[in-house]
């Protein structure tokens, strides 16, 4: 029923058909009736008589001129509206007609300022759009860097190797300012020179050969400063100088950034490339600057972790002294004894055919065994006595004031206690037992070295002839 | 360590019986000793209070070791290869006679068995001891082992 009642409402219809109803409904039909009224009524009453077709046919003519004028007013609205829904569409670059100085004529003037100041800010958007791509291109860049330095701060707190730190810093260096190759020098105090440590990409082969002398200019007046060393199309040091750094290092523009150790020069970090009008810009120096940072703190890392290690002086599984302190011990128990006139003795010993025993038994027992042994070593001797654990299953019995037959006297003692309690097993392959040499300063030597290379001497001998046993001479 | 207490406390307590030095000057030497180091003997000798000869004569009478004034002793050089040089100077003796198996060592200080027993263990010898000055063994050591070590 409201279809029926939606199909003669004049509301859905276009402009045209309700200009067509409108005009039919405000003029020609009642002109008709007019017409028929004075033509029968009216008329006649005056004496005239006219035909009624000739003045229907006036009046629709005059109502059709009428009809024109508004339809070609109605017409240009529609076609301002057809076409503002092309612009509604998107097609900004129509232009609208504009014919004559009327309402409508302004309205297509207003619609044209409009689709003007649109085109301007799309273009506008189109200029942000490009400039936020370069942007996004900037930051996505600066993210490769920072994940970069996190890898390498992540490879020195895991406390990796250190050559693979370098290698790593040097490998992403080279990402920055696109360049082609990246090194590492490092100086060498002892011998006054720079030596290439690290280089990656381009010519890396070349760069390994790359030494640096303490006298050569490029050393003292580019390398070995306080300060970066630019090279590109800008920036230069003296003329010869810079030809001869780039002739050396086969590049056309570097970046050199030394790094610092306790205020000095330790090692230089570079990048470089061979681009014709080539320029660095402040970001790539300020990020060469927080790599070099990261391998000066690699660089102090390295040289405390070995400082740590030169401190140690125990064992970590016995808790005996390691190799280093008993050699150092043993040096200095010699020049007290040489001074004192006293005698002073090292044993060193190793359980036989251990190799056997750890693979019979595996890792855990084996160092079970050796932290045995080294108890009841440690309970063996004096209180000035230093026992340690100088190899695998090498044990080093430092015995000052003693001479080589009281040091025999000792180890006899301890050869016979293992021999007690871990070498009569019925299994064989379960018992452990040790051979020794000791050597006596001033017998058979006058320093650390000479009586650990006799004491090993002599426990090869003992080895040799049959273990479980010690040879003194 | 325990030992060589006992030897430096013997020797001090040897001379001091002896009346060679008071007990004043061993404290004085021993305080000595404690901060630079040294033997007692060497110590007593460096500031004065005795006389070489004087430590000599006292282990002598003491023990009954022979005193024997190395100066004036002519030692055949090839006896002194027995005992090589480093053993020589460490334990400041001297191998001046070989007879058969027995060897004759001129020392600083005889009570000193483990440089004895070393001896011994290097040429398979028994050992008998003279005493000597220590100047007399450092200058009999100069003249006899000069090209060696």
């Amino acid at each position: 029923m409201s279809k029926k009642i939606d199909r003669f409402s004049l509301n859905s219809r276009p402009i045209g058909q309700k200009l067509v109803i409108a005009f039919q409904l405000m003029s020609i039909l009642p002109l008709l009736i007019s017409i028929y009224l004075v033509a029968n009524y009216v008329l006649p009453h005056f004496g005239f008589k006219i035909d009624v077709l000739t003045i229907v046919a006036i009046s629709v003519f005059v109502a059709l001129i009428g009809f024109s004028v508004i339809k070609e007013i109605f017409d240009r609205l529609i076609s301002v509206s057809k076409e503002a829904k092309m612009l509604a569409a998107g097609d900004v670059s129509h232009k609208f007609s504009v014919e004559q100085p009327d309402e409508v004529g302004d309205l297509g003037e207003v619609l044209n300022q409009l689709t003007q100041r649109i085109r301007g800010n799309m273009e506008e958007l189109k200029v942000y759009s490009q400039k936020t791509t370069e942007i996004n291109i900037e930051i996505q860049k600066r993210v490769v860097v920072l994940s970069n330095l996190m890898q390498i701060s992540s490879l020195i707190s895991q406390g990796s190797k250190f050559e693979d730190i370098l290698r790593m810093a040097v490998e992403k260096s080279r990402s920055l300012a696109n360049s082609e190759t990246a090194f590492l020098l490092f100086k060498d105090d002892s011998k006054d020179i720079m030596y290439m440590r690290v280089a990656d990409g381009l010519k890396a082969e070349h760069l390994m050969t790359v030494v640096v002398g303490a006298k050569e200019d490029i050393y003292n007046k580019a390398l070995n400063l306080n300060k970066l060393l630019v090279l590109d199309r800008q920036n230069f040091i003296s003329e010869n100088l810079t030809v001869a750094f780039l002739e050396k290092f086969q590049l056309k523009n570097c970046l050199a950034m030394p790094i610092f150790l306790h205020g000095k020069v330790n090692a230089v970090l570079g990048i470089g490339n061979s681009r014709e009008g080539f320029l660095y810009s402040r970001d790539d120096i300020e990020l060469l600057d927080i790599f070099s940072k990261q391998i000066a703190i690699a660089i102090e890392n390295d040289l405390l972790a070995h400082r740590v290690e030169k401190l140690e002086i125990k064992d970590t599984l016995t808790g005996l002294y390691n190799q280093s302190f008993i050699a150092s011990r043993l040096g200095e128990e010699i020049k007290r004894a040489i001074i004192y006139q006293r005698p002073c003795s090292l044993v060193i010993f190793d359980i036989d055919k251990f190799k056997n025993y750890r693979q019979k038994f595996g890792l855990i027992a084996a160092e079970s065994a050796i932290k045995k042994i080294a108890t009841l070593v440690r309970d063996s001797v004096a209180e000035i006595d230093r026992v340690g654990r100088t190899g695998d299953d090498e044990f080093s019995i430092i015995l000052p004031e003693k001479n080589k037959r009281q040091a025999q006297e000792v180890a006899e003692e301890i050869r016979k206690k293992v021999e007690f309690i871990y070498g009569e097993d019925a299994d064989p392959d379960n018992r452990l037992t040790f051979s020794a040499g000791i050597s006596e300063n001033p017998l058979d030597g006058i320093d650390a070295e000479q009586l650990i290379a006799k004491a090993r001497e002599l426990l090869t001998k003992a080895k040799a002839s049959g273990s479980n046993r010690i040879v003194v001479f | 360590m325990s030992l060589r207490r006992i030897i430096t406390k013997q020797l001090g307590e040897l001379l001091l019986d002896r009346g060679i030095i008071s007990q004043a000057q061993l404290d004085q030497a021993l305080n000595y000793q404690r901060v630079k180091g040294g033997l007692i003997g060497e110590v007593l000798v460096e500031l004065g209070f005795a006389k070489e000869e004087d430590i000599a004569q006292s282990l002598t009478a003491q023990y009954g070791f022979p005193y024997l004034p190395l100066s004036n002793y002519d030692v055949n050089p090839e006896i002194t290869n027995i005992v090589p040089s480093r053993v020589a100077r460490q334990y400041l003796l001297v191998p001046i006679d070989k007879i058969g198996n027995n060897l004759t060592l001129a020392m600083s200080n005889p009570l000193n068995i483990q440089a004895i027993e070393d001896v011994e263990l290097l040429s398979g010898c028994n050992v008998q001891t003279f005493v000597s000055t220590s100047s007399d063994i450092k200058k009999a050591i100069e003249k006899y082992y000069k090209d060696k070590e």
